[in-house]
C-alpha cells in the first residue's frame, strides 16, 4: 500500500466536499475534511455550468483544508446523473486479443451511448474457460471537459475521474458481498444511491434525490430496482440475497424507517474502509460511508484496469508543464551554477594576475642577474675548455714511450739483426718494424722474442722476410702498444 | 493547494541571468586562459633563467678554478710561427746539448689532423738525429717531456756509414693551437 495521501473530491448540484486520506499500517487517516455549499446554478444535474465560480469555489475550499503541500493523487467524483454504466459480457479472448475486442464492442455500443461520451472500461469477472465480463462507464465529454477546466483554472492537477457510484460501493466491507447479489441503498445528504452489485462488483446504480418526508419514493426506487434487477440479469448471476443499506445519519434513520415489507433481508452495510480516529472529523463511524471517502480510497489503489474517465489532454498538458517547470528548475540551477562560477573564476582571475605581476617581477631580477655578456664568455670558455681537454687528453692517450720501445726492442734483438725503420700510426693503433738480419735464423730467433715479450706479443711476421737466407730485409706489424 | 506545474515569473529573469552568467563565464574562461598560458610562459621562463643562472655560477666558480690549469694546458699547443720558431730553438737546443746533429724540416703549412674525430690543427715535422744511440734515446725522451704537444709517429734508423752511431729520422706533427 503507498504511503501517499490521496485526495478525494465531490462536486455536485450544490456542494464540494474534499477528503484527504493518509494510509497508515492497513488502515486510513483522515487528515482533511472540508466541505463548501456552491453558489446555485454553478453545477447543474452534474454538468459544470460555471467554471470559474466552481474553481474559485474550489480553491477557497482547498485553502480552507490547508492542502497547499498535497502531493498525491486527486480523484474525482462523477454523479451517476451524468455516468452512462453498463455491464456486457464478450467470450473469453488473450489479452491483446482482448482489449481489441473490448474495444470493439464499446464501438458497437456507441448508438446507446451519450453523444461524443468519453469512455472507460473495467473487466469485472474474468475466469478460465468463462466469458469476460466488462463494466463500461461512459460520460459526455463535455461534461469531463467542463470540470478538467475547471481543474485547470484552479491550477488542480487531478489524476483520477471516477463515478461516484463505484466509489460509494468500494464503502462496503467486500467480505459481505462475495458471491452474492446484493441490493445496495446509500443515502446520503438526500441523495439516493440505489445500486445492483454482483460479487463485490457494481452491476448498475441508479441515484435520486429524495428529500425529508418523501420516503415512499425510497422504498419506490428500492422495489423498482429489485424488479429491474430480476428481469435483466442473466441466468448465470444468482438471485439478490439481501439489501443492505449506508448513508450518513440522517439517512440511516430514513432508511431503517423506509425499508420495511420487502421479502428479502434488510442489514445494515458494514464499513469497507478501516478508519483511525483523527481530528479531522468528529464521527468516524458515520464518515465511513461518505462518498468523499470511496474517492480518496481509489486514489491509494494502485490495481490496473479500473475505470479512470481522465481525458488525455490534461494529462498531456500537465506533463508539459512538469516538463517546463523542470527545464525552468534546470535553468535556475544552472543560472547558480553560473554565477557561483563567476565568483571563483574571479578569485582565481585575480589570484592569477597577482601571480603574473609577481612573476614579471622575479623575471626581472633573474634578467638583472644573469649577466649575457658574461655568460656568453663562460660558455665560449667552458667550450673551449672542454674541447681542449679532449684534445689533450686524446694526443696523450695516442703517444708511445719511445724510449720503452726502444729499451724493449734492443733487449729482444740479437746481434746479427739492426733495425731500420719503426713506425707508429697512433690513432690506429698499429705499429710496424722494418731491419736487416744476416740469415733467416735470426729473424726467426727475433720473431720468437717478439712474441715471447710481453710488449709486443701481436707481432706479425711478413712471409716475404723468408725469402732469402743472406741480408734479409724483415718486416714485422702489430696492435696497440 | 497548488500542484498543477506552472511557470512562476521569476523564471524570465533567471534565463537572462543564466544567459549572462555563461556569457560571463565564456568571457572569463578566455581571459583565465590567457592569463594561464602567460603565467606558464612565465614559470617557464623563470625556470629557464634560474638554470642559466646556475649555470653561469657553476662555470664561473669552474673558470676560477681551473682557468690556470687550463692557460697552461692551452698553452701546450703551439701558437703560430713565433711558437713554431721557439719549438724549433727547444729541439736544436736539446739536441745540441746532448751533442746530437739535427737537421729539422718542416711542412709548409699547417692542417687539420683528425684525432679520433676531433680536428686539430697540426704541422707536418722530421727530425733527421745523428750521434750515438743513447744521445739519441736522451733526446727523444726530453723532447717528450717539453711542454708542447709533439707526437712522433715514425722513426727510421741507419747507421752512420763514417762513424759508430745511429742515424734516427722522426717523422710526426707539431700540434698547434686551432685559429678563432
Amino acid at each position: 500500500m503507498p504511503k501517499k495521501s490521496a485526495l478525494g473530491l465531490l462536486i455536485d448540484d450544490v456542494h464540494l466536499e474534499a477528503l484527504e486520506l493518509k494510509p497508515s499500517k492497513g488502515k486510513f487517516s483522515i487528515t482533511n475534511y472540508v466541505w463548501s455549499r456552491l453558489p446555485p446554478g454553478t453545477v447543474k444535474a452534474g454538468k459544470v455550468i460555471n467554471s470559474k465560480i466552481l474553481a474559485s469555489e474550489l480553491k477557497k475550499l482547498l485553502q480552507a483544508g490547508r492542502t497547499k503541500s498535497f502531493k498525491g493523487p486527486v480523484v474525482l467524483g462523477l454523479p451517476q446523473s451524468q455516468v452512462f454504466l453498463k455491464v456486457f459480457t464478450i467470450p473469453k479472448f488473450e489479452e491483446k486479443e482482448l482489449n481489441e475486442a473490448i474495444n470493439w464492442h464499446v464501438d458497437s455500443l456507441k448508438p446507446v451511448l451519450p453523444q461524443n461520451a468519453h469512455t472507460s472500461y473495467e473487466v469485472i469477472e474474468k475466469k478460465p474457460n468463462y466469458d469476460v465480463k466488462v463494466l463500461l462507464a461512459a460520460v459526455p465529454q463535455e461534461v469531463i471537459d467542463g470540470y478538467a477546466q475547471t481543474a485547470e483554472l484552479a491550477d488542480l492537477k487531478i489524476d483520477i475521474i471516477e463515478p461516484l457510484a463505484l466509489s460509494k460501493a468500494r464503502l462496503i466491507n467486500p467480505q459481505r458481498l462475495l458471491n452474492k447479489s446484493i441490493i445496495s441503498v446509500h443515502l446520503y445528504q438526500n441523495q439516493l444511491s440505489v445500486s445492483v452489485l454482483i460479487n463485490t462488483k457494481l452491476w448498475f446504480s441508479k441515484e435520486i434525490f429524495i428529500p425529508s418526508g418523501e420516503e415512499n419514493n425510497i422504498r419506490s426506487a428500492v422495489s423498482e430496482l429489485i424488479k429491474f434487477f430480476t428481469e435483466k440479469k442473466n441466468k448465470d448471476i444468482v438471485n439478490a440475497s439481501e439489501i443492505i443499506y449506508s448513508g450518513d445519519n440522517h439517512g440511516l434513520d430514513r432508511l431503517k424507517t423506509s425499508l420495511v415489507g420487502f421479502k428479502l433481508p434488510v442489514v445494515q452495510a458494514q464499513a469497507g474502509v478501516m478508519l483511525i480516529k483523527s481530528q479531522a472529523v468528529s464521527d468516524v463511524q458515520s464518515t465511513s460511508f461518505t462518498p468523499v471517502l470511496g474517492l480518496a480510497v481509489r486514489g491509494n489503489l494502485h490495481q490496473k484496469g479500473l475505470i479512470n474517465l481522465l481525458p488525455e489532454w490534461p494529462k498531456a498538458k500537465a506533463e508539459i508543464l512538469k516538463l517546463i517547470v523542470n527545464l525552468s528548475k534546470a535553468i535556475v540551477v544552472a543560472g547558480i551554477i553560473a554565477w557561483l562560477n563567476i565568483m571563483v573564476l574571479e578569485v582565481l582571475w585575480w589570484q592569477f594576475s597577482n601571480k603574473k605581476q609577481n612573476l614579471s617581477e622575479q623575471i626581472a631580477k633573474l634578467e638583472v642577474q644573469l649577466n649575457e655578456q658574461k655568460e656568453k664568455e663562460l660558455l665560449t670558455w667552458g667550450k673551449q675548455f672542454n674541447q681542449t681537454t679532449k684534445t689533450a687528453q686524446l694526443i696523450e692517450k695516442s703517444k708511445i714511450d719511445y724510449t720503452q720501445v726502444f729499451a724493449r726492442l734492443s733487449a729482444s734483438l740479437p746481434l746479427t739483426v739492426k733495425l731500420t725503420s719503426f713506425k707508429y700510426q697512433p690513432f690506429v693503433g698499429k705499429w710496424s718494424i722494418i731491419g736487416i738480419a744476416d740469415k733467416r735464423e735470426d729473424v726467426l730467433v727475433l720473431d720468437k722474442a717478439l712474441k715471447e715479450s710481453q710488449f709486443f706479443s701481436d707481432a706479425r711476421l711478413y712471409f716475404s722476410s723468408l725469402e732469402s737466407n743472406q741480408g734479409v730485409v724483415f718486416r714485422f706489424s702489430g696492435g696497440k702498444l | 493547494m497548488n500542484n498543477q506545474p506552472k511557470l512562476a515569473s521569476g523564471y524570465k529573469i533567471w534565463i537572462g541571468l543564466t544567459i549572462l552568467g555563461i556569457v560571463i563565464n565564456i568571457g572569463l574562461l578566455t581571459m583565465f586562459g590567457k592569463d594561464w598560458k602567460t603565467v606558464s610562459q612565465q614559470q617557464k621562463q623563470i625556470q629557464e633563467l634560474t638554470v642559466r643562472i646556475n649555470t653561469q655560477q657553476e662555470l664561473n666558480n669552474q673558470q676560477q678554478t681551473l682557468n690556470n690549469k687550463f692557460l697552461i694546458l692551452d698553452n701546450f699547443f703551439v701558437k703560430g710561427e713565433s711558437g713554431v720558431a721557439a719549438v724549433a730553438q727547444k729541439l736544436e737546443q736539446t739536441a745540441d746539448n746532448l751533442g746530437l746533429l739535427l737537421s729539422l724540416t718542416f711542412e709548409d703549412f699547417p692542417d687539420k689532423v683528425d684525432i679520433n674525430g676531433v680536428y686539430q690543427q697540426g704541422l707536418g715535422i722530421a727530425a733527421i738525429v745523428e750521434g750515438s744511440y743513447q744521445a739519441v734515446s736522451s733526446w727523444i725522451q726530453q723532447i717528450e717531456k717539453l711542454p708542447y704537444f709533439i707526437s712522433f709517429t715514425e722513426v727510421e734508423i741507419s747507421p752512420l756509414r763514417l762513424s759508430s752511431g745511429i742515424k734516427a729520422e722522426f717523422s710526426g706533427t707539431i700540434f698547434l693551437k686551432n685559429e678563432q
